[in-house]
């Protein structure tokens, strides 16, 4: 919510960074924003980005700080340089963290519902509608229900299709130990 | 450990234009997360003549504090809502998690496994899926509209994540202690109580800090159950602040900051065993 309220001010095309870049002579930049139909989604998905990167960064934080030191440094020993550690090393350590977090951020997504309701409530026109907005607005402001429960059904459908092989994965590795 | 092993030769650090472009990169990236923070605090703090269009980014001539004032006469009571709604909410659903956690870590029955990936399946049902059976079943109970709803709600929907983060917490506890306790004649109750709950507290953390920002930030349960006004979370307050009175953009700015304070607190005060409570396994690949 105060991502959204924040963001809706930056992105405010009389008072947000609108201005800075008309003092930094950079008017070719300038841009509706959020009230602009091209435009609207991808600045939402900036705010969604500044949002939710946190998160990553925490998962991923605690991911580096597991692969252990020796193993560069035997890496290291063995004439890789930087660019070959972080390839051949810990990116493949740092796979399994890599799934979590795009399962999780891809659900987190998939349901996004606070931060288009605060900036843009799925404007202008359809150009923001996400199917979270679509079913709350379906059945608890037009009070069509039979939509609502259809669209909902649609919305879980899509999370399942994502999250249920990573469940299946996950319990098949839990019974491997 | 770095004591011992003696430093690598650390790689010569000429400024090469790679790397000059990777300081570039960073930075604009620093600016990047830091702009709304600047927008937030600059914004708040200014009275309603230097929101002009001209000087809107500027840093204000002197801190103008009404801006709060406004926001805190608004937002008090939500605020307080929200409060009255997280701290039962979190205690309960963390409390829930760890008994489950232990049942399914430490008293493995047959199909513990499948039971468990059913739970976790509930993690990442979308709210609007249950939404309308929810709120009828709420009227059924005489909970709607109101915060006891939505604490039920959360407890509720906290059970899945809360019991993964214990499940993985005690997974890491030897069985060794488990079967002294047992061989002491602790029940099972027993050794919940005098061996696994003093040591989760670390566990409790985690929980209770990921419980508390999500049920503090939580907006769509907010929204469609808190239908009392004088009920409503803060988050929800917040959104009206902006929609119907349209105040000044410093004082939604402030209400902001306010909304935010809670969850920020937190974090400044326990962040560090957040993420050292997900290296704790917490958060399994």
């Amino acid at each position: 919510m105060v991502t959204g309220t924040v963001w809706r001010w930056i992105l405010n095309p009389n008072s947000g960074v609108n201005v800075i870049l008309g003092n930094l002579h950079l008017d070719f930049l300038k841009s509706g924003w959020l009230t602009d139909t091209n435009t609207a989604l991808n600045s939402l998905g900036i705010a969604a980005v500044w949002q939710m990167s946190g998160f990553c960064m925490a998962m991923f934080l605690a991911g580096l700080r597991g692969i252990p030191e020796e193993l560069r440094e035997a890496a290291r020993v063995d004439g890789a340089n930087e660019w070959q550690l972080f390839w051949r090393i810990t990116f493949p350590l740092l796979r399994p963290i890599t799934l979590s977090a795009v399962i999780i951020l891809g659900h987190i997504s998939l349901k996004i519902f606070d931060l288009v309701y605060v900036m843009t409530f799925g404007g202008p026109g359809y150009a923001t509608d996400m199917p979270s907005l679509y079913m709350w607005i379906a059945t608890f402001q037009q009070f069509l229900y039979s939509r609502g429960a259809a669209i909902a059904i649609v919305l879980l459908l899509m999370v399942a299709i994502l999250i249920v092989p990573y469940l299946v994965w996950n319990l098949r590795g839990e019974t491997e130990q | 450990m770095s004591i011992l092993v003696p430093a690598a030769p650390r790689a010569r650090t000429r400024i090469t234009p790679m790397r000059a472009a990777l300081y570039l990169l960073l930075l604009v990236l620093a600016v990047f997360y830091l702009v709304p923070v600047f927008a937030i605090i600059v914004t708040s703090l200014k009275g309603t003549v230097e929101l002009a269009r001209s000087t809107v980014w500027e840093l204000p001539k002197a801190a103008d504090l009404s801006s709060y004032s406004t926001a805190f006469t608004a937002l008090a009571p939500s605020f307080f809502n929200s409060v009255f709604l997280v701290v039962p909410a979190t205690i309960l659903s963390a409390t829930l998690g760890s008994l489950n956690g232990y049942v399914l870590s430490k008293l493995r029955f047959r199909g513990s496994n499948v039971v468990f990936t059913l739970l976790l399946f509930g993690m990442f049902i979308p709210y609007q899926s249950i939404l309308i059976p929810l709120v009828q079943f709420l009227e059924t109970i005489n909970l709607y509209g109101g915060i006891p709803g939505l604490i039920l709600v959360h407890v509720v929907y906290g059970i899945p994540i809360c019991t993964l983060i214990f499940r993985n917490y005690f997974a890491t506890v030897p069985r060794e202690l488990l079967e002294a306790a047992r061989i002491d004649g602790a029940s099972v109750i027993g050794i919940y109580r005098h061996v696994m709950l003093p040591i989760s507290i670390p566990g409790f953390v985690v929980v209770m800090i990921w419980q508390f920002t999500s049920i503090w930030n939580e907006f769509l349960f907010a929204v469609t159950i808190a239908q009392t006004p004088t009920q409503q979370p803060i988050t929800v307050a917040l959104q009206n602040l902006a929609g119907s009175l349209a105040p000044e953009q410093n004082i939604q700015m402030a209400g902001a900051l306010m909304a935010a304070l809670p969850t920020l607190l937190i974090y400044i005060l326990l962040g560090r065993y957040f993420v050292r409570g997900l290296l704790a396994g917490s958060l399994k690949g």
